[in-house]
Protein backbone atom coordinates (compact mmCIF):
# COMPACT_ATOMS: atom_id res chain seq x y z
CA UNK A 1 0.00 0.00 0.00
CA UNK A 2 1.34 3.34 -1.00
CA UNK A 3 0.95 6.02 1.61
CA UNK A 4 -0.62 9.35 0.86
CA UNK A 5 1.78 12.14 0.02
CA UNK A 6 1.60 14.82 2.66
CA UNK A 7 0.64 18.33 1.62
CA UNK A 8 3.53 20.83 1.20
CA UNK A 9 2.58 22.83 4.29
CA UNK A 10 2.44 19.66 6.36
CA UNK A 11 5.83 18.55 5.05
CA UNK A 12 7.31 21.90 6.10
CA UNK A 13 5.81 21.47 9.59
CA UNK A 14 7.23 17.96 9.91
CA UNK A 15 10.61 19.19 8.70
CA UNK A 16 10.63 21.87 11.38
CA UNK A 17 9.71 19.32 14.06
CA UNK A 18 12.45 16.88 13.07
CA UNK A 19 15.40 17.18 15.42
CA UNK A 20 18.41 18.60 13.56
CA UNK A 21 21.29 16.16 13.46
CA UNK A 22 24.34 17.34 15.35
CA UNK A 23 26.80 18.49 12.72
CA UNK A 24 30.22 16.99 13.20
CA UNK A 25 32.75 19.66 13.98
CA UNK A 26 30.17 22.18 15.05
CA UNK A 27 30.29 23.37 18.63
CA UNK A 28 27.00 23.67 20.51
CA UNK A 29 25.54 27.15 20.65
CA UNK A 30 26.77 28.69 23.91
CA UNK A 31 24.14 29.54 26.46
CA UNK A 32 26.10 29.90 29.70
CA UNK A 33 27.04 33.44 30.71
CA UNK A 34 30.55 34.63 29.98
CA UNK A 35 33.05 34.24 32.79
CA UNK A 36 35.09 37.33 33.69
CA UNK A 37 38.27 35.48 32.71
CA UNK A 38 36.91 34.65 29.24
CA UNK A 39 35.73 38.20 28.62
CA UNK A 40 39.23 39.48 29.33
CA UNK A 41 40.96 36.78 27.28
CA UNK A 42 38.73 37.48 24.28
CA UNK A 43 39.49 41.18 24.24
CA UNK A 44 43.26 41.12 24.89
CA UNK A 45 44.50 40.50 21.34
CA UNK A 46 42.03 42.84 19.61
CA UNK A 47 43.02 45.54 22.13
CA UNK A 48 46.71 44.94 21.40
CA UNK A 49 46.04 45.13 17.67
CA UNK A 50 44.09 48.38 18.00
CA UNK A 51 46.72 49.97 20.25
CA UNK A 52 49.60 49.17 17.90
CA UNK A 53 47.58 50.29 14.86
CA UNK A 54 46.84 53.65 16.59
CA UNK A 55 50.54 54.08 17.48
CA UNK A 56 51.36 53.40 13.81
CA UNK A 57 48.91 56.11 12.68
CA UNK A 58 50.47 58.57 15.12
CA UNK A 59 53.98 57.71 13.90
CA UNK A 60 52.97 58.21 10.27
CA UNK A 61 51.65 61.68 11.08
CA UNK A 62 54.53 62.74 13.32
CA UNK A 63 57.58 61.04 11.78
CA UNK A 64 56.53 60.66 8.13
CA UNK A 65 56.76 56.91 8.69
CA UNK A 66 55.62 54.88 5.70
CA UNK A 67 51.88 54.14 6.01
CA UNK A 68 52.60 50.67 4.61
CA UNK A 69 54.91 49.75 7.45
CA UNK A 70 54.89 49.33 11.23
CA UNK A 71 52.06 46.87 11.97
CA UNK A 72 49.35 49.21 10.73
CA UNK A 73 46.88 48.69 7.92
CA UNK A 74 47.86 51.30 5.35
CA UNK A 75 49.05 48.84 2.74
CA UNK A 76 47.36 49.32 -0.63
CA UNK A 77 45.83 52.59 0.59
CA UNK A 78 48.26 55.17 -0.71
CA UNK A 79 51.07 55.48 -3.24
CA UNK A 80 53.50 56.72 -0.61
CA UNK A 81 55.34 53.84 1.02
CA UNK A 82 58.80 52.44 1.55
CA UNK A 83 58.81 50.73 -1.85
CA UNK A 84 57.93 53.93 -3.74
CA UNK A 85 60.27 56.19 -1.76
CA UNK A 86 63.77 56.44 -3.15
CA UNK A 87 67.09 57.47 -1.63
CA UNK A 88 69.49 59.62 -3.65
CA UNK A 89 73.02 60.76 -2.91
CA UNK A 90 74.76 63.66 -4.65
CA UNK A 91 78.40 64.57 -4.09
CA UNK A 92 78.82 68.36 -4.01
CA UNK A 93 82.28 69.73 -4.64
CA UNK A 94 82.42 73.46 -5.33
CA UNK A 95 79.95 74.10 -8.14
CA UNK A 96 80.02 70.50 -9.34
CA UNK A 97 77.50 67.85 -8.42
CA UNK A 98 77.81 64.14 -9.14
CA UNK A 99 75.29 61.36 -8.52
CA UNK A 100 76.63 58.76 -6.06
CA UNK A 101 75.69 55.10 -6.11
CA UNK A 102 74.49 53.63 -2.84
CA UNK A 103 77.09 51.19 -1.41
CA UNK A 104 75.80 47.64 -1.05
CA UNK A 105 76.48 47.54 2.70
CA UNK A 106 74.22 50.57 3.27
CA UNK A 107 71.16 49.16 1.49
CA UNK A 108 69.50 48.04 4.70
CA UNK A 109 70.07 51.42 6.35
CA UNK A 110 68.71 53.17 3.27
CA UNK A 111 65.60 50.99 3.38
CA UNK A 112 65.09 51.79 7.07
CA UNK A 113 65.48 55.49 6.23
CA UNK A 114 62.81 55.17 3.55
CA UNK A 115 60.48 53.71 6.19
CA UNK A 116 61.16 56.41 8.78
CA UNK A 117 62.79 59.41 7.04
CA UNK A 118 63.87 61.56 9.99
CA UNK A 119 66.46 64.34 9.61
CA UNK A 120 68.85 62.73 12.09
CA UNK A 121 68.69 59.36 10.31
CA UNK A 122 69.28 61.09 6.96
CA UNK A 123 72.35 62.92 8.30
CA UNK A 124 73.63 59.67 9.78
CA UNK A 125 73.25 57.82 6.48
CA UNK A 126 74.95 60.72 4.67
CA UNK A 127 77.93 60.49 7.06
CA UNK A 128 78.31 56.74 6.60
CA UNK A 129 77.83 57.01 2.83
CA UNK A 130 80.44 59.77 2.60
CA UNK A 131 82.90 57.64 4.60
CA UNK A 132 82.44 54.81 2.12
CA UNK A 133 83.12 57.19 -0.78
CA UNK A 134 86.22 58.59 0.96
CA UNK A 135 85.43 62.13 -0.20
CA UNK A 136 88.08 64.89 -0.33
CA UNK A 137 87.89 67.60 2.34
CA UNK A 138 86.22 70.18 0.07
CA UNK A 139 83.38 67.81 -0.91
CA UNK A 140 80.29 66.71 0.92
CA UNK A 141 77.39 64.37 0.25
CA UNK A 142 73.74 65.42 0.14
CA UNK A 143 71.27 62.60 0.74
CA UNK A 144 67.59 63.02 -0.04
CA UNK A 145 64.54 60.83 0.49
CA UNK A 146 61.96 61.31 -2.25
CA UNK A 147 58.35 60.29 -2.59
CA UNK A 148 56.47 59.92 -5.86
CA UNK A 149 53.09 61.16 -7.00
CA UNK A 150 50.99 60.74 -10.13
CA UNK A 151 48.63 63.26 -11.77
CA UNK A 152 45.55 62.82 -13.96
CA UNK A 153 47.76 62.73 -17.10
CA UNK A 154 49.74 59.79 -15.60
CA UNK A 155 52.78 62.03 -15.09
CA UNK A 156 55.02 60.88 -12.25
CA UNK A 157 56.63 63.59 -10.16
CA UNK A 158 58.96 63.31 -7.19
CA UNK A 159 59.06 65.37 -4.04
CA UNK A 160 61.83 65.60 -1.44
CA UNK A 161 60.59 64.45 1.99
CA UNK A 162 63.83 65.11 3.86
CA UNK A 163 67.43 66.01 3.05
CA UNK A 164 70.65 65.49 5.01
CA UNK A 165 74.33 66.24 4.51
CA UNK A 166 77.58 64.66 5.56
CA UNK B 1 38.39 -1.87 -6.20
CA UNK B 2 39.09 -1.01 -2.60
CA UNK B 3 38.57 2.40 -1.15
CA UNK B 4 41.47 3.98 0.63
CA UNK B 5 40.71 4.22 4.32
CA UNK B 6 42.45 6.19 6.96
CA UNK B 7 44.09 4.07 9.63
CA UNK B 8 41.77 3.77 12.64
CA UNK B 9 44.19 5.42 15.03
CA UNK B 10 46.59 7.11 12.63
CA UNK B 11 47.51 10.80 12.76
CA UNK B 12 45.31 11.70 9.77
CA UNK B 13 42.30 9.97 11.32
CA UNK B 14 42.81 11.85 14.59
CA UNK B 15 43.15 15.06 12.60
CA UNK B 16 39.94 14.54 10.60
CA UNK B 17 37.95 13.40 13.63
CA UNK B 18 38.99 16.34 15.80
CA UNK B 19 36.68 19.10 16.97
CA UNK B 20 36.49 22.37 15.11
CA UNK B 21 38.99 23.93 17.55
CA UNK B 22 41.37 21.12 16.53
CA UNK B 23 40.85 22.06 12.89
CA UNK B 24 41.54 25.69 13.67
CA UNK B 25 44.88 24.72 15.23
CA UNK B 26 45.84 22.60 12.22
CA UNK B 27 44.81 25.24 9.67
CA UNK B 28 46.69 27.88 11.64
CA UNK B 29 49.83 25.76 11.42
CA UNK B 30 49.43 25.85 7.62
CA UNK B 31 48.84 29.62 7.67
CA UNK B 32 52.01 30.17 9.70
CA UNK B 33 53.98 28.18 7.10
CA UNK B 34 52.49 30.15 4.19
CA UNK B 35 53.05 33.53 5.86
CA UNK B 36 56.65 32.72 6.82
CA UNK B 37 57.73 32.07 3.24
CA UNK B 38 59.89 35.21 3.02
CA UNK B 39 62.00 34.24 6.04
CA UNK B 40 63.75 30.91 5.25
CA UNK B 41 64.77 29.91 8.82
CA UNK B 42 61.30 30.75 10.13
CA UNK B 43 59.70 28.95 7.18
CA UNK B 44 61.64 25.76 7.97
CA UNK B 45 60.73 26.01 11.65
CA UNK B 46 57.05 26.52 10.73
CA UNK B 47 57.21 23.55 8.38
CA UNK B 48 58.66 21.40 11.16
CA UNK B 49 55.92 22.62 13.49
CA UNK B 50 53.29 21.64 10.91
CA UNK B 51 54.74 18.13 10.63
CA UNK B 52 54.80 17.80 14.43
CA UNK B 53 51.25 19.18 14.58
CA UNK B 54 50.01 16.53 12.14
CA UNK B 55 51.82 13.66 13.83
CA UNK B 56 51.07 14.80 17.38
CA UNK B 57 47.88 16.90 17.20
CA UNK B 58 47.54 16.93 20.98
CA UNK B 59 50.69 19.02 21.36
CA UNK B 60 49.25 21.85 19.31
CA UNK B 61 46.03 21.95 21.34
CA UNK B 62 47.79 23.47 24.33
CA UNK B 63 48.11 27.20 25.04
CA UNK B 64 51.85 26.81 25.52
CA UNK B 65 52.42 25.68 21.94
CA UNK B 66 50.76 28.83 20.65
CA UNK B 67 52.39 31.14 23.21
CA UNK B 68 55.73 29.79 22.01
CA UNK B 69 54.72 30.20 18.35
CA UNK B 70 53.51 33.77 18.94
CA UNK B 71 56.71 34.61 20.83
CA UNK B 72 58.98 33.28 18.06
CA UNK B 73 56.99 35.10 15.35
CA UNK B 74 56.89 38.33 17.36
CA UNK B 75 60.63 38.33 18.05
CA UNK B 76 61.39 37.81 14.33
CA UNK B 77 58.93 40.50 13.29
CA UNK B 78 59.99 43.09 15.86
CA UNK B 79 63.62 42.68 14.79
CA UNK B 80 62.61 43.37 11.17
CA UNK B 81 59.50 45.50 11.68
CA UNK B 82 60.21 47.87 8.80
CA UNK B 83 59.73 45.20 6.14
CA UNK B 84 56.92 43.07 7.55
CA UNK B 85 53.59 42.91 5.71
CA UNK B 86 50.51 43.55 7.80
CA UNK B 87 48.96 40.12 7.22
CA UNK B 88 52.10 38.52 8.67
CA UNK B 89 51.60 40.61 11.81
CA UNK B 90 47.94 39.58 11.95
CA UNK B 91 49.08 35.95 11.79
CA UNK B 92 51.07 36.57 14.97
CA UNK B 93 48.08 38.23 16.62
CA UNK B 94 45.99 35.19 15.76
CA UNK B 95 48.51 32.71 17.20
CA UNK B 96 48.46 34.74 20.43
CA UNK B 97 44.66 34.75 20.36
CA UNK B 98 44.74 30.95 19.95
CA UNK B 99 47.01 30.66 22.98
CA UNK B 100 44.69 32.79 25.09
CA UNK B 101 41.58 31.09 23.73
CA UNK B 102 42.84 27.61 24.54
CA UNK B 103 43.50 28.78 28.11
CA UNK B 104 39.89 29.98 28.48
CA UNK B 105 36.99 28.27 30.24
CA UNK B 106 35.12 28.15 26.93
CA UNK B 107 37.77 28.12 24.17
CA UNK B 108 35.32 28.03 21.25
CA UNK B 109 33.45 31.11 22.36
CA UNK B 110 36.58 33.11 23.25
CA UNK B 111 38.26 32.22 19.93
CA UNK B 112 35.12 33.17 18.01
CA UNK B 113 34.92 36.59 19.64
CA UNK B 114 38.64 37.30 19.31
CA UNK B 115 38.63 36.32 15.64
CA UNK B 116 35.54 38.41 14.92
CA UNK B 117 37.03 41.51 16.50
CA UNK B 118 40.38 40.97 14.82
CA UNK B 119 38.65 40.86 11.42
CA UNK B 120 36.54 43.92 12.27
CA UNK B 121 39.50 45.94 13.45
CA UNK B 122 41.77 44.94 10.56
CA UNK B 123 39.18 46.07 8.04
CA UNK B 124 38.22 49.10 10.11
CA UNK B 125 41.79 50.39 10.15
CA UNK B 126 42.21 49.52 6.48
CA UNK B 127 39.14 51.64 5.67
CA UNK B 128 40.47 54.49 7.82
CA UNK B 129 43.66 54.55 5.76
CA UNK B 130 41.80 54.48 2.47
CA UNK B 131 39.45 57.30 3.47
CA UNK B 132 42.39 59.32 4.82
CA UNK B 133 44.33 59.02 1.54
CA UNK B 134 43.18 61.48 -1.15
CA UNK B 135 45.16 59.56 -3.77
CA UNK B 136 43.12 56.45 -2.98
CA UNK B 137 39.74 58.19 -3.17
CA UNK B 138 40.39 59.79 -6.56
CA UNK B 139 41.72 56.56 -8.11
CA UNK B 140 45.33 57.74 -8.40
CA UNK B 141 46.58 54.90 -6.21
CA UNK B 142 45.18 52.20 -8.48
CA UNK B 143 46.13 54.09 -11.65
CA UNK B 144 49.71 54.07 -10.39
CA UNK B 145 49.61 50.51 -9.04
CA UNK B 146 48.03 49.03 -12.15
CA UNK B 147 50.77 50.52 -14.29
CA UNK B 148 53.80 49.81 -12.09
CA UNK B 149 53.08 46.74 -9.91
CA UNK B 150 53.59 43.49 -11.80
CA UNK B 151 51.01 41.71 -9.61
CA UNK B 152 48.36 43.84 -11.35
CA UNK B 153 49.90 43.47 -14.80
CA UNK B 154 47.30 41.03 -16.16
CA UNK B 155 44.38 43.14 -14.84
CA UNK B 156 45.82 46.32 -16.34
CA UNK B 157 46.27 44.69 -19.73
CA UNK B 158 43.10 42.58 -19.93
CA UNK B 159 40.57 44.83 -18.21
CA UNK B 160 42.23 48.26 -18.34
CA UNK B 161 43.18 47.83 -21.98
CA UNK B 162 46.79 48.88 -21.47
CA UNK B 163 48.85 47.61 -24.43
CA UNK B 164 51.69 45.17 -23.72
CA UNK B 165 54.33 47.52 -25.10
CA UNK B 166 53.02 50.31 -22.86
CA UNK B 167 53.50 48.08 -19.80
CA UNK B 168 57.13 47.52 -20.81
CA UNK B 169 57.64 51.29 -21.21
CA UNK B 170 55.95 51.95 -17.88
CA UNK B 171 58.25 49.56 -16.09
CA UNK B 172 61.29 51.29 -17.58
CA UNK B 173 59.93 54.75 -16.68
CA UNK B 174 59.20 53.71 -13.12
CA UNK B 175 62.67 52.21 -12.67
CA UNK B 176 64.20 55.45 -14.01
CA UNK B 177 62.30 57.45 -11.38
CA UNK B 178 63.49 55.11 -8.65
CA UNK B 179 67.06 55.56 -9.91
CA UNK B 180 66.94 59.34 -9.81
CA UNK B 181 64.87 60.82 -12.64
CA UNK B 182 62.66 63.58 -11.26
CA UNK B 183 59.67 62.66 -13.39
CA UNK B 184 58.28 60.39 -16.09
CA UNK B 185 55.13 59.87 -18.11
CA UNK B 186 53.26 56.56 -17.86
CA UNK B 187 51.08 55.17 -20.63
CA UNK B 188 47.54 54.05 -19.76
CA UNK B 189 44.69 52.36 -21.57
CA UNK B 190 41.11 53.19 -22.58
CA UNK B 191 39.50 51.71 -19.46
CA UNK B 192 42.24 52.42 -16.93
CA UNK B 193 40.52 55.35 -15.17
CA UNK B 194 37.21 53.54 -14.79
CA UNK B 195 38.95 50.39 -13.58
CA UNK B 196 41.03 52.31 -11.03
CA UNK B 197 37.98 54.08 -9.62
CA UNK B 198 35.97 50.86 -9.53
CA UNK B 199 38.73 49.03 -7.65
CA UNK B 200 39.09 51.88 -5.15
CA UNK B 201 35.40 52.09 -4.32
CA UNK B 202 34.91 48.32 -4.39
CA UNK B 203 37.57 48.12 -1.69
CA UNK B 204 36.08 50.94 0.40
CA UNK B 205 32.51 49.64 0.25
CA UNK B 206 33.28 45.96 0.86
CA UNK B 207 35.86 46.61 3.56
CA UNK B 208 33.54 49.04 5.38
CA UNK B 209 30.77 46.48 5.24
CA UNK B 210 33.02 43.74 6.64
CA UNK B 211 34.24 46.01 9.45
CA UNK B 212 30.72 46.97 10.50
CA UNK B 213 29.39 43.41 10.19
CA UNK B 214 32.15 42.05 12.42
CA UNK B 215 32.21 44.82 15.02
CA UNK B 216 28.45 45.23 15.36
CA UNK B 217 26.63 42.89 17.78
CA UNK B 218 24.51 41.23 15.10
CA UNK B 219 21.86 38.73 16.16
CA UNK B 220 19.72 36.06 14.48
CA UNK B 221 19.73 35.82 10.73
CA UNK B 222 21.85 38.97 10.39
CA UNK B 223 24.98 37.10 11.49
CA UNK B 224 25.13 35.59 8.02
CA UNK B 225 26.41 38.97 6.82
CA UNK B 226 29.79 38.21 8.41
CA UNK B 227 30.79 35.07 6.50
CA UNK B 228 28.99 36.30 3.36
CA UNK B 229 30.80 39.65 3.21
CA UNK B 230 34.19 38.18 4.00
CA UNK B 231 33.79 35.44 1.39
CA UNK B 232 32.68 38.01 -1.20
CA UNK B 233 35.76 40.12 -0.45
CA UNK B 234 38.11 37.14 -0.63
CA UNK B 235 36.71 35.94 -3.95
CA UNK B 236 36.71 39.43 -5.43
CA UNK B 237 40.19 40.28 -4.23
CA UNK B 238 42.27 37.16 -4.35
CA UNK B 239 41.19 36.13 -7.82
CA UNK B 240 42.75 39.39 -9.02
CA UNK B 241 45.73 39.51 -6.66
CA UNK B 242 47.02 36.12 -5.55
CA UNK B 243 47.98 37.11 -1.99
CA UNK B 244 47.02 33.69 -0.69
CA UNK B 245 48.61 34.13 2.73
CA UNK B 246 46.17 36.83 3.78
CA UNK B 247 43.23 35.00 2.21
CA UNK B 248 44.03 31.78 4.09
CA UNK B 249 44.35 33.71 7.34
CA UNK B 250 40.97 35.38 6.77
CA UNK B 251 39.44 31.97 6.05
CA UNK B 252 40.78 30.64 9.37
CA UNK B 253 39.46 33.70 11.23
CA UNK B 254 36.06 33.16 9.61
CA UNK B 255 36.15 29.47 10.55
CA UNK B 256 36.75 30.45 14.17
CA UNK B 257 33.10 31.53 14.37
CA UNK B 258 31.60 28.82 16.59
CA UNK B 259 28.10 29.48 15.22
CA UNK B 260 29.08 29.09 11.58
CA UNK B 261 26.75 26.70 9.76
CA UNK B 262 28.23 23.59 8.15
CA UNK B 263 27.55 25.09 4.70
CA UNK B 264 29.61 28.20 5.42
CA UNK B 265 32.25 26.07 7.10
CA UNK B 266 32.57 23.96 3.94
CA UNK B 267 32.70 27.10 1.80
CA UNK B 268 35.57 28.51 3.84
CA UNK B 269 37.44 25.20 3.82
CA UNK B 270 37.15 25.18 0.03
CA UNK B 271 38.32 28.78 -0.07
CA UNK B 272 41.30 27.88 2.10
CA UNK B 273 42.25 24.92 -0.09
CA UNK B 274 41.66 26.94 -3.25
CA UNK B 275 43.90 29.78 -2.13
CA UNK B 276 46.70 27.40 -1.19
CA UNK B 277 46.84 26.01 -4.74
CA UNK B 278 45.65 29.13 -6.61
CA UNK B 279 48.68 31.32 -5.87
CA UNK B 280 51.28 29.11 -7.56
CA UNK B 281 48.93 28.40 -10.50
CA UNK B 282 48.26 32.15 -10.95
CA UNK B 283 51.95 32.96 -11.09
CA UNK B 284 52.49 30.11 -13.53
CA UNK B 285 49.76 31.41 -15.86
CA UNK B 286 49.95 35.19 -15.48
CA UNK B 287 53.01 36.01 -13.42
Amino acid sequence: MVGRRSQPSERRRLHRMRPRPESPGRAPVPTAPWSRKDRILAVLVPALLATIACVQIARVHTLDQSPWSGAGFGMFATIDGETTRSIHGVVVSGDETTEAALPENLRRSAFELAVVPTESATDELAERWAEELDLPDDAHLVVSVRSVDIDQDLRLTTDVIVEGTS
Amino acid sequence: MTATRLADDGPLRRLVDGSYVDHLCTLTLVVVVINSNEDPPLFLAALAALVVGVLRPGWTRTPWWWFATAAVLAVRQISDWQGIDNHVVVTTYWTLALALGLAADDPARVLARSARWIVGLVFGFAVYWKLASPDFLDGDFFRFTLLTDDRFDAVARWIGGVPNEAMVLNEASWLAVLRGDEGALLVGGPRLDALALFMAWFAIVTESFIAVAHLAPLRGRWVVLRPASLLFFCLGTYIVVPVGGFGCLLAVLALADDELTPTWRRAYLWLFAGLVVYGPIWWLLFG
